[in-house]
């Protein structure tokens, strides 16, 4: 799967919390944790469960930096 | 600025709308653009904003060659322009009733109704399906008669902005927050909106590429990537992409 966004990130889901809309998903990458949101149609989509390995996507656009 | 609306659609503002008369002057974008003084680039993006707000396609043409060969303004095109002109002649009067009017600043607040706004990327839908939760809610919308949109919004705009199964709204999505994938394969992604479609242009800067997308039915969406994915993705002009972005990332407007 080729995409355009610069930012994948491999990593283990450890947590889903399901809305009614939307789920927030947990994803360990490497003892850091990255914190997704989306909707509760793409949980059930992409058949996702605790334990699956993801790829964290992120668009470079969407990173904010901090000093 | 006089703009259009007719049946709740949005505005279309007189500079594409001589834009347009030039198309069917001339025959085709690139010779247009000059008469109307515009860069083909420009001339191509306000053509295709066009198409992307009406229900059917005002222009038909090569949009996506480098000198923008032939280009015919459709029936659709040419009932716009002469509405447009109607309207304007019609609005002329009204405003030289109102110009002794001492109450000058409600009329111009009139014209700033018609907003423009940065988003590359405004679609005219219908709103099919909606979805309620707690705090967001799931708009779903037909864009085009191959693809849906998908926006999620707070039930709170919902409904502030009446929006409701049946109503045409205008979806709009900053070309920032548009991803591609080359094929036809949709990627395995959560984002909801994954629209298929063929590269009709690629405008490469220092770091962004400017990609358009031909999605079907006169619509194209804008992708910005940097040029770094472009090139290793290898993105050319007729090459299959689907255009991804997430639901979150739809802002809906309603005139």
């Amino acid at each position: 799967m080729k995409l355009s966004a610069r930012n994948a990130l491999k990593g283990k889901v450890v947590d889903i919390a399901k809305g009614q809309i939307v789920a927030k998903v947990k994803v360990d990458v490497g003892g850091q944790f990255v914190t997704s949101l989306v909707s509760v149609e793409a949980i059930d989509d992409l058949d996702l469960k605790v334990g699956d390995s993801v790829d964290a996507i992120i668009k470079s656009t969407e990173v904010m930096l901090a000093k | 600025m006089l703009g259009l609306r007719r049946e709740g659609r949005p505005t279309v503002g007189r500079d594409r709308i001589e834009l347009l008369e030039a198309v069917g002057i001339h025959g085709s974008i690139s010779k247009a653009a000059k008469a109307v003084g515009l860069s083909y680039k420009a001339a191509w993006d306000a053509l295709n904003a066009v198409n992307n707000l009406l229900p059917r396609p005002a222009v038909l043409g090569q949009t996506g060659g480098r000198q923008g060969g032939g280009a015919v303004v459709t029936q659709d095109g040419l009932a716009l322009i002469a509405s447009f002109r109607l309207m304007e002649k019609r609005l002329e009067k009204v405003a030289q009733m109102l110009a002794g009017d001492e109450d000058g600043d409600s009329f111009s607040l009139l014209w700033s109704l018609g907003m423009k706004t940065s988003a590359r990327n405004a679609f005219r839908c219908t709103v099919t399906e909606i979805r309620h939760g707690s705090v967001n809610c799931e708009v779903i919308m037909r864009l085009s008669r191959q693809n849906e949109l998908t926006a999620i919004v707070t039930e709170e705009s919902v409904a502030e902005l009446g929006i409701e199964v049946g109503r045409e709204i205008t979806a709009l999505v900053k070309s920032s927050f548009v991803m591609l994938s080359p094929g036809t394969e949709k990627p395995k992604v959560s984002a909801r909106n994954k629209i298929s479609g063929t590269i009709s242009r690629r405008d490469d800067g220092g770091v962004n590429s400017e990609i358009a997308v031909d999605i079907g039915d006169g619509k194209t969406i804008i992708a910005i990537v940097t040029l770094e994915s472009a090139r290793e993705m290898d993105l050319k002009i007729g090459d299959p992409a689907v255009a991804f972005f997430k639901s979150s990332h739809v802002i809906l407007a309603v005139d």
